[in-house]
């Protein structure tokens, strides 16, 4: 077995975050920033192999042990409920999972509840929806969309919408109010059930780093 | 695109299930070989239950997460059964039910499929093939954890897996822990699964809240560690005597192993815990480098066996077959000699078949062709033989092709036969 760890990073608008961090803990980050359209990059310096992936990849790599260590938002962790152990919390790149529907919608949807006992919500969430509503004792119908979830109720598609956001902003331009928070997902450090055990020297070496730049 | 083959043609296995080809079979017969080995060298008898158990007995003292992974039917009177999850629980019935106190204590190994549900999005596998000990009714604690250890040890290195830990928790120190911390049942519940899952995000957020100071070093002592003197250090300040006596134990099965040379492969992992509620000391865990799962685990259940009448300690271990096959770099088969003879027909049934069967004698595989073929060396190859023989027209003599080092030779019959028998002796 190869000296070292892996770590998997996420893509897209956690990734900038996760290089901050990495570069605050003291690691070299500069073949990661530079060679961003590669999906590996090396680090001799720190015996470090960077995998960059899809958030929702992130969780699959760790568990099936393609990387040791990954960077992971709860929402994903919640989600896709891999074999995975929760290390840390990054309490960063918060997000809120929300409930939402068209502005001035709020009675129609509720009416429609209690008139046809159920009501259609799109989600990229299809697991955490159904948990939720679950939890609550309410029968929707789920429906699965891998993008622009907030159209989904001016195209009636669905009454509700679960999903992430950070400001609000995309909520407010497609015409959606807020109904209920579900949940503030932030970014966590995940490991491999293995690597944390065989591995566990550098793992928590690079934990503690980690650590000492998150408030 | 799917449209190879009509629907009614498309044979179908439900998810999580497999078949299992001879290649394999021979590699992990070789692996329970040695594993049967071990147990029966420490008197381990093997036991066999029935795959279909009442619910209400494989469920007996496990947690929710567990129940949702039982595969359930109705039996003809409408009592719900289900399909085994493991080997530990039918064993504990069967020593409740078939076994006097006076027959104590009891060693017995299991080779078995067990069936737990899983999601159908993921497909992972319902299967799960084990091989495994139960030791039931010893009064001595300590020796009889250690007794398993030792068996798991030398299986483990038998089998020549490398890179491989053993993590060891026990029960009593979270519990302990749990006491220190001054938690209400609630409490204990809930973070009792979080250790589980190995949240310890959840667990650090949930118990900072109660006490920032305490909730540091819980989390620290919960970490794998494999110098017990580190631990020993911390828990200093933790007069709990659940904590201390734990903790003393795991000691002492360190400092005998460590005496037997055995001690490398340990880590103290105090995060091992499970969603029984008849676990009650030990518990244990086997890493391996490649395998991305847990590839066995084992413990002591005092609490178990009760529950079917008897009331008894008992400690055990389950190893993984498809797990540790994978773990294991090489496996050295027996090497027999294969043959395969060419052309046997009604007409030289009698000299043939009399021939091949003193081959058999000798321990030579002999495999028979009846039909022609266009390439007989091919399959020959395929089916891994040494030799392909074909009789002369007279019978008296062979051609023989040796498809590992590609030669051919004539000889007679008793010749060939004489070699054979040399060949075995040397």
């Amino acid at each position: 077995m190869k000296k070292g760890i892996k770590i998997a990073i996420p893509k897209g608008y956690l990734f900038d975050m996760c290089v901050d961090i990495l570069s605050r803990a003291g690691f070299e980050v500069k073949s990661l920033v530079e060679n961003n359209r590669k999906l590996s990059v090396y680090s001799g310096e720190d015996s470090i192999q960077y995998i960059i992936s899809r958030p929702m990849d992130v969780p699959v790599y760790v568990e099936y042990g393609a990387c040791d260590i990954g960077f992971s938002g709860k929402d994903v962790l919640m989600e896709k409920e891999n074999k995975v152990y929760e290390l840390l919390d990054l309490k960063n790149g918060e997000c809120r999972i929300v409930l939402a529907t068209l502005k001035g919608h709020l009675d129609k949807v509720k009416e429609k509840y209690r008139h046809f006992g159920s009501i259609r919500v799109a989600t990229s969430y299809p697991n955490i929806a159904k948990k939720y509503f679950d939890s609550k004792g309410m029968q929707v119908e789920i429906i699965k969309l891998y993008g622009s979830v907030e159209l989904a109720p001016a195209l009636g598609i669905a009454d509700e919408i679960l999903d992430i956001t950070a400001t609000g902003k995309t909520l407010e331009e497609n015409n959606l109010m807020e109904m209920e928070e579900v949940f503030i997902s932030t970014t966590r450090m995940i490991a491999n059930i293995t690597s944390y055990r065989i591995k566990y020297d550098l793992i928590s070496k690079f934990m503690n780093k980690i650590k000492n730049v998150i408030k | 695109m799917f449209e190879n083959k009509k629907d009614s043609q498309i044979v179908r296995l439900p998810f999580g299930l497999r078949d299992i080809f001879p290649f394999e079979i021979e590699e992990r017969n070789r692996i329970k070989e040695i594993i049967g080995r071990e147990f029966k060298l420490w008197g381990y008898g093997e036991v066999y239950t029935p795959v279909i158990e009442y619910t209400k007995n494989i469920s007996v003292g496990v947690g929710k997460n567990w129940k949702d992974k039982l595969i359930n039917f109705f039996d003809i009177d409408g009592s719900p059964v289900s399909l085994r999850t493991d080997m530990t629980i039918p064993v504990a019935r069967l020593t409740g039910m078939r076994i006097k106190r006076n027959q104590l204590p009891v060693r017995f190994c299991y080779f078995a499929d067990s069936f737990r549900q899983s999601d159908i999005q993921k497909g992972v596998r319902r299967v799960y093939n084990q091989a495994g000990i139960e030791f039931i009714g010893s009064a001595n604690t300590l020796m009889s954890d250690i007794e398993i250890l030792i068996i798991l040890i030398n299986i483990l290195n038998e089998l020549n897996l490398h890179d491989y830990k053993i993590g060891l928790g026990h029960i009593g120190f979270i519990e302990g822990l749990f006491d220190w911390f001054e938690l209400d049942l609630k409490d204990r519940e809930h973070i009792r699964k979080k250790i589980v899952v190995k949240d310890f995000v959840a667990l650090e957020n949930f118990l900072s809240r109660k006490n920032k100071n305490k909730a540091e070093i819980f989390l620290k002592l919960i970490q794998p560690e494999s110098s017990i003197e580190k631990i020993s250090d911390m828990v200093s300040g933790i007069k709990e005597q659940k904590v201390t006596k734990s903790l003393d134990y795991i000691k002492e099965i360190y400092s005998i192993l460590e005496g037997l040379d055995y001690g490398r492969c340990l880590v103290t992992d105090f995060s091992i815990i499970r969603d029984f509620d008849y676990y009650t000391g030990l518990l244990f865990e086997i890493y391996q480098s490649d395998i991305t799962d847990i590839i066995g685990s084992g413990g002591r259940y005092d609490g178990l066996i009760k529950k079917f009448g008897l009331d008894v300690p008992a400690t055990g271990f389950a190893l993984d077959i498809d797990l540790t096959h994978k773990a294991v770099n090489e496996i050295e088969l027996k090497e027999n000699s294969k043959i395969l003879i060419k052309g046997v027909n009604n007409d030289n049934a009698v000299e043939l078949l009399g021939f091949a069967g003193k081959l058999r004698d000798e321990g030579v595989i002999v495999e028979l062709s009846f039909e022609d073929m266009p390439d007989y060396e091919g399959f020959a190859k395929e089916k891994n033989c040494d030799l392909l023989v074909e009789f002369k027209k007279d019978l008296k003599n062979v051609k023989i092709k040796d498809l590992k080092n590609n030669m051919t030779k004539v000889k007679k019959v008793t010749e060939f036969l004489k070699e054979m028998k040399d060949e075995k002796r040397n």
